[in-house]
C-alpha cells in the first residue's frame, strides 16, 4: 500500500501520539507507525504516571515545568479526561546522613523558583500517619501531579485521529529510503509512505532506525521494575512519595558502579504512587538488561524492603501485580535527545526521556512539532541537540 | 394502551400482539369471549411437540413437520389448562374472560421459588416483565400432571386479560434477604453429610467463629465460605462502586467475589481460607479497612 | 448481532472492578481498540483484584465481535507474577 503524508511519526508511546497531535494542530497530515497491535506497549505503558517535579534539575527542568502547566488543561483540550491531579511530592529520607543533602536540595530548589518545604519526621508523621518511624525528614511540594498513562497516550491519538492522523499498526518500519542528503519514504511490514519529514519517536527501539540511516543514536534499555498493591484507603496528604536516594545516587552512574550496596547496585530507589483506586504502585529500580522485560525477585525483594521502611503498612498489604518497563536512557549524559540532524536534514530524534518521558510528553510534542513547521523552537532545545555527542564509536 | 416497546421476538424475544395474532396458537376473539380457552404464544418454529401430546382433547395440533408452528382447534378446546405445564418454552397461558363481573382469569405457569399464596394480592406483569396491574392469586395447581411446573391462576380486570402474562417476585430479593447468621441450631443445613462417592463425612473438631459480631458454629478444616453458607448468609460483601452485594461466585480463589476483613484484614478470600477458633469474619464495605 | 445484545448492556463485564459491557464497547469504538491488553488499560477492566482472571473470556469476545476478528486471533490477557495476591512481607523475604 503507498500513502503520501507530511510527516511519519515512528512510535505510538506518549512521544509519538504527543507529537502527532501537536502536529495535526496545526494543520499537518501524520501518520503514525506502530510496531504493535496498539498503543503504549513500551515505556509508556509500564511507569507510575508521576510527574515529580522537584527531582528536576536544569536543562530539563525548564521543560518539565513548561509540560506541568500544559497538563493543567489538557483534558480541556484533547476533550479526553486523563486523571490529572495535583498530588504534590513528597521526597523523604530514612538516612540521617543525609539530612544535608536535604538541606540543600531545599536551597537549590528555591533558587530555582520550585516552592519547596523542610518537614521533619515527627511532623511528617503527624501530618500522614501511615509514614514508617525510620522517615528523618521530608521535603514536600506542590506543583507536581500525576496522571493516567494511558490516557494521555490515548487522549493524544484520539484528539490527532480526530484532526485527520492516521494510526498504522503492527506496522515494523523496516527501510528508510533516501534521495540525496533527505529521507524520500519509509517502509513498513506492509506500506511504503512517501513523507517530508520523519519523527523517531520509537523509545527504547531508536537505535535501530538510527541504524537504518547509519547513525548511531546512544539510547539503551533502562529496565524498570513496579509492584502493584491492591487498593487501600487513600493517604491523606501525599500520594507521591520519593526516596530521598533519587538526590544522591539514582541518577548517578558512577556512584551506582562504586556502590557495595545491593540495593543502590540494582538502582532501586522508593517511588510510592497511590491511584485514585487506592493501589499503590510500588518502584522503582534501574538496571541493564538489554531488552528483557522480565521482573527479577532480588530487585523485587529490595524494592518491598525499602517500601516497608516508608511506609510499614504495606507489609500487610497484598501485592496483585509486577510487571516491568523499559526506559530509553541515553547512556551518554542521560538527557533526552530532541533534534534535527545534519544528514538526512528531514530526520527529528525525539526520545532518551528515560523516567521522564509521562513528564516531559506535551512539551515534548510542542517543541518538535515547532522545530518541524517554523524551524525554532519556543524553549531552547540546544542542551539536548544530537550534534553534542560528536562521534560516536 | 400502548403497552409495547418490544420491537419483536426476532429482535428481543418478546413477541409483539401482531406476531401473537398471526400464529395459528391464537385462539379468535369469540372463542375468548365463551370462556376458558388456552393461548399457546409459540411463535418460532422449532423442533418440538409436548403440548400436542400433553392435551387430553387432542385440541392442540403440530403435525407431520415436528417444527410447525402449534395449531389450536377451539371447539376441542375444554380450558383444562393440562397444556400449560408441558410447554418448555413457558409459552402456554389460559384466559377465562368471563371468570367473573368485570375481572378475567389468567392461568400462567410460575417456577420460581417461593410461590405465592393463594388469596395473596400480586403485581400482575406483561411479557416484557413491567407491572401493569394488581391481581389476585385465585389457585395454584402443582399436582402430579404439572411434572413440577405449577400453575398459577389470578384474577385482574378484564381489561388487561390479553397482555398479564405473569407476576412479579417480590422485589424484596436477596439483598434484602435475612442475611444474618443463624446460630448453632441449623447444625447442618446446607452441608452435605453422605456424599454419594466421597462417603460419609465424619464430624470434626467444632469451632467457634464470629460473624458480624455472631458467633457460628464451624467444623475444622472447612473453608470460612462453609460455615457462612450453612449458617445462612449469602452476602459476603458490598462493592465499592454500585454497592451491590456479593456472595459466593467461582468457589476456587479465582474471582475475589466472597472476600471479606477477617481478624482486620480486608481481601481475604473466603473459599479458600479455613476457619480458626476464634475468628473474626465481618462484611465488607468497599475496599475495606487498612489492617 | 451487536443490536441483539444492545439491551443487555449494562452487565458488570468485569466483576471486581464494575465495569458494564457498555463502558468497554465505548471504550473499543471511541479508540479503535483491538487487544484485551488496550482494553484493561483504558477501562480498568482486569485491574482489579481477580487481575482477568474472571472477565478476560469475555473481553476477548467483546472485542471479537466489535472488530470482527476471531477469538482465537486475539492475544489473551499479559499474565504477570504473582499467580495470586501475596502479601508484601513476603516478597521481602523472598529468596
Amino acid at each position: 500500500m503507498n500513502k503520501i503524508v507530511d510527516v511519519v511519526v515512528v512510535g505510538g508511546g506518549v512521544i509519538g501520539s504527543s507529537v502527532a497531535y501537536c502536529l495535526a494542530k496545526k494543520g499537518v497530515k501524520v501518520i503514525v507507525t506502530e510496531k504493535k497491535e496498539g498503543l503504549s506497549f513500551g515505556a509508556s505503558g509500564a511507569n507510575q504516571g508521576g510527574c515529580p517535579l522537584q527531582l528536576f534539575e536544569s536543562p530539563v527542568l525548564e521543560l518539565a515545568r513548561e509540560s506541568l502547566k500544559l497538563y493543567k488543561n489538557l483534558s480541556e483540550e484533547i476533550g479526553y479526561d486523563i486523571e490529572y491531579e495535583n498530588v504534590g511530592s513528597l521526597v523523604c529520607s530514612v538516612d540521617e546522613k543525609q539530612f544535608s543533602d536535604m538541606e540543600k536540595h531545599v536551597q537549590n530548589k528555591r533558587r530555582e523558583g520550585i516552592n519547596v518545604r523542610l518537614i521533619e519526621g515527627h511532623q511528617l508523621r503527624k501530618l500522614e500517619p501511615t509514614l514508617g518511624e525510620d522517615i528523618v525528614v521530608g521535603v514536600e511540594e506542590w506543583d507536581s501531579c500525576t496522571v493516567n498513562p494511558f490516557k494521555v497516550n490515548y487522549g493524544f491519538a484520539y484528539a490527532a485521529r480526530k484532526l485527520g492522523t492516521e494510526f498504522l499498526f503492527s506496522s515494523q518500519v523496516k527501510k528508510i529510503e533516501t534521495d540525496k542528503e533527505r529521507i524520500a519514504s519509509v517502509i513498513t511490514d506492509r506500506e511504503k509512505i512517501k513523507t517530508n519529514f520523519v519523527v523517531n519517536a520509537a523509545g527504547v527501539w531508536t537505535s535501530e532506525i538510527g541504524d537504518m540511516l547509519g547513525l548511531a543514536i546512544p539510547v539503551k534499555p533502562r529496565r524498570g521494575q513496579i509492584i502493584v498493591t491492591e487498593p487501600v484507603p487513600l493517604n491523606k496528604r501525599w500520594r507521591y512519595i520519593l526516596d530521598a536516594d533519587y538526590l544522591t545516587v539514582s541518577f548517578n552512574l558512577e556512584a551506582i558502579e562504586k556502590s557495595k550496596n545491593p540495593r543502590i547496585k540494582l538502582g532501586v530507589a522508593g517511588s510510592y504512587v497511590q491511584e485514585n483506586t487506592g493501589n499503590w504502585t510500588i518502584g522503582s529500580s534501574r538496571d541493564f538488561a538489554g531488552y528483557d522485560n522480565r521482573v527479577t525477585m532480588q530487585t523485587l525483594k529490595h524494592m518491598a524492603k525499602r517500601a516497608t521502611k516508608f511506609m510499614p503498612k504495606l507489609k500487610d498489604v497484598n501485592c496483585v501485580r509486577t510487571f516491568a518497563g523499559l526506559r530509553p536512557f541515553c547512556y551518554i549524559d542521560g538527557l533526552p535527545i530532541l533534534s534535527k540532524i545534519n544528514n538526512p536534514q528531514n530526520f527529528v530524534i525525539a526520545t532518551g526521556h528515560e523516567g521522564e518521558g509521562i513528564t516531559l510528553a506535551p512539551i515534548t510534542g510542542k517543541l518538535i512539532s515547532e522545530l518541524i513547521i517554523e524551524d525554532r523552537t519556543s524553549l531552547s532545545i540546544d542542551a539536548f541537540s544530537f550534534s553534542r555527542f560528536g562521534k560516536i564509536t | 394502551m400502548k403497552f409495547w416497546t418490544s420491537k419483536g421476538s426476532a429482535a428481543e424475544g418478546i413477541p409483539t400482539p401482531d406476531e401473537l395474532k398471526k400464529s395459528p396458537g391464537y385462539p379468535s376473539l369469540k372463542s375468548l369471549q365463551e370462556g376458558p380457552v388456552a393461548i399457546i404464544e409459540c411463535i418460532e418454529k422449532i423442533p418440538c411437540n409436548p403440548c400436542e401430546t400433553a392435551c387430553p382433547a387432542g385440541a392442540i395440533r403440530i403435525g407431520s413437520s415436528i417444527t410447525n408452528l402449534p395449531a389450536l382447534d377451539e371447539d376441542k378446546c375444554t380450558g383444562c389448562g393440562v397444556c400449560i405445564s408441558s410447554c418448555p418454552g413457558l409459552a402456554i397461558f389460559v384466559v377465562n374472560l368471563n371468570y367473573a363481573n368485570g375481572s378475567a382469569l389468567v392461568s400462567f405457569p410460575f417456577e420460581f421459588v417461593p410461590p405465592p399464596k393463594v388469596g395473596e394480592e400480586v403485581a400482575a406483569v406483561d411479557r416484557e416483565g413491567k407491572e401493569v396491574c394488581k391481581g389476585k392469586v385465585i389457585k395454584i395447581l402443582n399436582k402430579r400432571k404439572q411434572n413440577r411446573t405449577p400453575v398459577v391462576s389470578i384474577s385482574i380486570p378484564k381489561k388487561y386479560a390479553l397482555v398479564v402474562r405473569g407476576i412479579s417476585v417480590n422485589k424484596n430479593g436477596s439483598s434484602k434477604q435475612n442475611n444474618s447468621p443463624k446460630g448453632g441450631n441449623n447444625e447442618n443445613k446446607m452441608r452435605v453429610l453422605d456424599h454419594p462417592i466421597l462417603g460419609r463425612q465424619s464430624p470434626g473438631k467444632t469451632l467457634n467463629i464470629t460473624v458480624d459480631g455472631k458467633k457460628i458454629k464451624a467444623r475444622e478444616g472447612e473453608m470460612i465460605i462453609a460455615a457462612l453458607l450453612n449458617a445462612g448468609t449469602r452476602i459476603n460483601r458490598f462493592t465499592s462502586k454500585y454497592k451491590e452485594p456479593r456472595g459466593l461466585f467461582c468457589g476456587i480463589g479465582q474471582c475475589t467475589d466472597c472476600i471479606m476483613t477477617v481478624n482486620g484484614i480486608p481481601n481475604v478470600r473466603t473459599c479458600v481460607t479455613p476457619v480458626e477458633e476464634g475468628m473474626v469474619v465481618e462484611t465488607q464495605y468497599g475496599r475495606g479497612k487498612w489492617g | 448481532m451487536i443490536e441483539q445484545w444492545g439491551k443487555k448492556v449494562n452487565n458488570a463485564i468485569c466483576r471486581c472492578e464494575e465495569i458494564t459491557e457498555q463502558e468497554i464497547r465505548d471504550a473499543i469504538r471511541k479508540f479503535d481498540l483491538r487487544t484485551v491488553d488496550e482494553v484493561k488499560r483504558l477501562t480498568r477492566a482486569g485491574m482489579g483484584l481477580c487481575q482477568g482472571r474472571t472477565c478476560t473470556p469475555l473481553l476477548t469476545k467483546i472485542i471479537a465481535e466489535e472488530t470482527n476478528k476471531k477469538v482465537s486471533e486475539l492475544l489473551p490477557l499479559s499474565k504477570r507474577p504473582p499467580v495470586r495476591p501475596i502479601k508484601i512481607e513476603f516478597l521481602t523475604t523472598e529468596e
